[in-house]
């Protein structure tokens, strides 16, 4: 009986080696979340504030201070999770966005560690999906010859800001631990009454402009994969244990 | 007699031309999106050979008017792209060497060729969050077939474009190489000029001045 133990522990120690790198792989699925058609404003004069073009305002459960966007789409690992959804809204703000250089360049700021709010992505339905909040901003700005080309990024991420609620479509849930970044952009000629004050953008509006989310997916599947495999496991011991002892019966 | 004829003349000579002239309204811009995107450099090239995107999405005056999702592609190839400073304040400049360009598909049909000329590339790393944005305007010859997504383009319109690769990993520093594994793509023209009513009454307005002008001056 000994030497049949010590294949089993064997075999459940190779299996459990060949186990463990699954849950390492889908720890680093990403979750990409991209938006078209986002309108949004940026005000100097409002403590350096870009927010959708609707409203200032946020998180208030009214969808008139959140701006509609023509589509979301969703993705797991870099492959569409599913059909995007079309005319949802957005609800963000950020603020101490100051000194945006006139002729083009980069402004970063700090975290004050006071946002009203961040970034809420809402479905058809006004349903809340997505909402988290964010931190350090940086902006960048570009212009060339087509004239002023926009582009925001700014991000949030660790378990210090996080995500303050999710109900993503198609399985998607964000890993609060990890990195998670938003950015919104406007392109070319979707900038609008663009206002300087000396040096610096004071004003614009963007038409049409894109947004987009990126994460990971919590590790969720990966205790799923170490369940499944222990479970398989216990059913490959059972039917060697009953094999041998059928053997075992044979012989004698 | 004379005199009211030569004055309807110089309304039609006045007028005519303010029509063809007026540009369509600030608003009246045309776009293409193009989600999922996924771009490479390497080897001095942003390249996308031909790739899988999500979606191209075709709006007019920021209302969809087409959308396709099925055997959609971008295929792109942007030449001569130097290493890329991080947060720079100022951009990149590719060499606008001629084989650039950027193409959207639907299976077998390319719905646009878009030959580039010299773009900017820049490269932001916010805490980790890293992003390289292609920008620029297309010059060149522009071939198309968008009819059956209700845009049209003049090839003398200006076509500006932004290609933003995110979801990076990243090589050098400064920047000798990238792989994105999503990103987006915008592309915003003006679409060929109709003679709104508006326009015609503002250029018969315009017409009905430089008449009562040169008629002051005349008498």
């Amino acid at each position: 009986m000994k030497a049949p133990m010590r294949r089993l522990q064997f075999i459940i120690i190779v299996a459990g080696l060949i186990a463990l790198p699954v849950p390492a792989a889908f720890a680093s699925v990403s979750v990409d979340i991209q938006i078209t058609g986002l309108d949004f404003t940026y005000d100097e004069s409002q403590d350096g504030s870009l927010f959708d073009a609707n409203s200032i305002l946020g998180r208030t459960g009214n969808s008139a201070d959140a701006t509609r966007a023509t589509r979301a789409y969703f993705y797991l690992g870099g492959e569409k999770a599913g059909s995007s959804i079309a005319k949802v809204y957005v609800d963000f703000l950020m603020r101490g966005i100051h000194n945006i250089p006139k002729d083009g360049g980069i402004a970063t700021t700090t975290s004050t560690g006071q946002q009203l709010f961040g970034f809420d992505l809402y479905d058809q339905y006004f349903n809340c999906i997505l909402s988290l909040n964010l931190d350090t901003v940086t902006a960048s700005y570009t212009r060339d010859a087509s004239g002023p080309v926009l582009q925001f990024s700014f991000s949030s991420g660790g378990p210090s800001v996080g995500v303050v609620s999710q109900n993503l479509p198609y399985g998607l849930f964000l890993d609060e631990g990890q990195l998670i970044s938003v950015r919104v952009s406007s392109e070319g000629g979707s900038v609008k009454d663009i206002a300087y004050d000396g040096n610096y953008l004071s004003s614009f509006n963007t038409l049409g402009g894109t947004g987009a989310v990126y994460g990971f997916q919590v590790p969720e599947p990966a205790s799923f994969a170490a369940l499944l495999i222990i479970g398989l496991l216990g059913l490959e011991i059972g039917r060697r244990i009953k094999s041998r002892a059928n053997r075992n019966l044979t012989r004698t | 007699m004379r005199r009211l004829s030569s004055k309807l003349v110089i309304l039609l000579v006045v007028a005519l031309p303010a029509i063809v002239v007026l540009p369509a309204t600030a608003e009246n811009i045309d776009t293409i999106y193009i989600p999922g995107l996924k771009l490479t450099f390497a080897d001095g090239q942003i390249v996308a050979n031909p790739t899988n995107v999500a979606a191209i999405q075709f709006m007019k005056d920021e209302e969809e008017v087409g959308f396709a999702e099925d055997d959609v592609f971008a295929n792109i190839l942007i030449k001569g792209v130097p290493n890329i400073p991080e947060n720079s304040p100022d951009p990149v400049t590719t060499s606008g060497e001629s084989g650039s360009y950027i193409d959207l598909l639907e299976s077998d049909t390319t719905l646009l060729h878009l030959p580039v000329d010299q773009l900017n590339v820049r490269y932001t790393n916010n805490s980790g969050v890293k992003s390289v944005t292609i920008s620029g305007i297309i010059s060149g010859e522009i071939t198309y077939d968008l009819s059956g997504y209700g845009l049209t383009i003049n090839p003398n319109d200006t076509v500006s474009i932004q290609l933003v690769a995110d979801q990076l990993t990243t090589y050098g520093d400064p920047l000798t190489g990238f792989v994105s594994t999503n990103g987006t793509g915008h592309i915003s023209f003006t679409p060929i000029p109709e003679p709104s009513s508006l326009a015609l009454l503002l250029s018969l307005a315009a017409s009905a001045l430089a008449v009562g002008v040169y008629s002051r001056r005349r008498s």
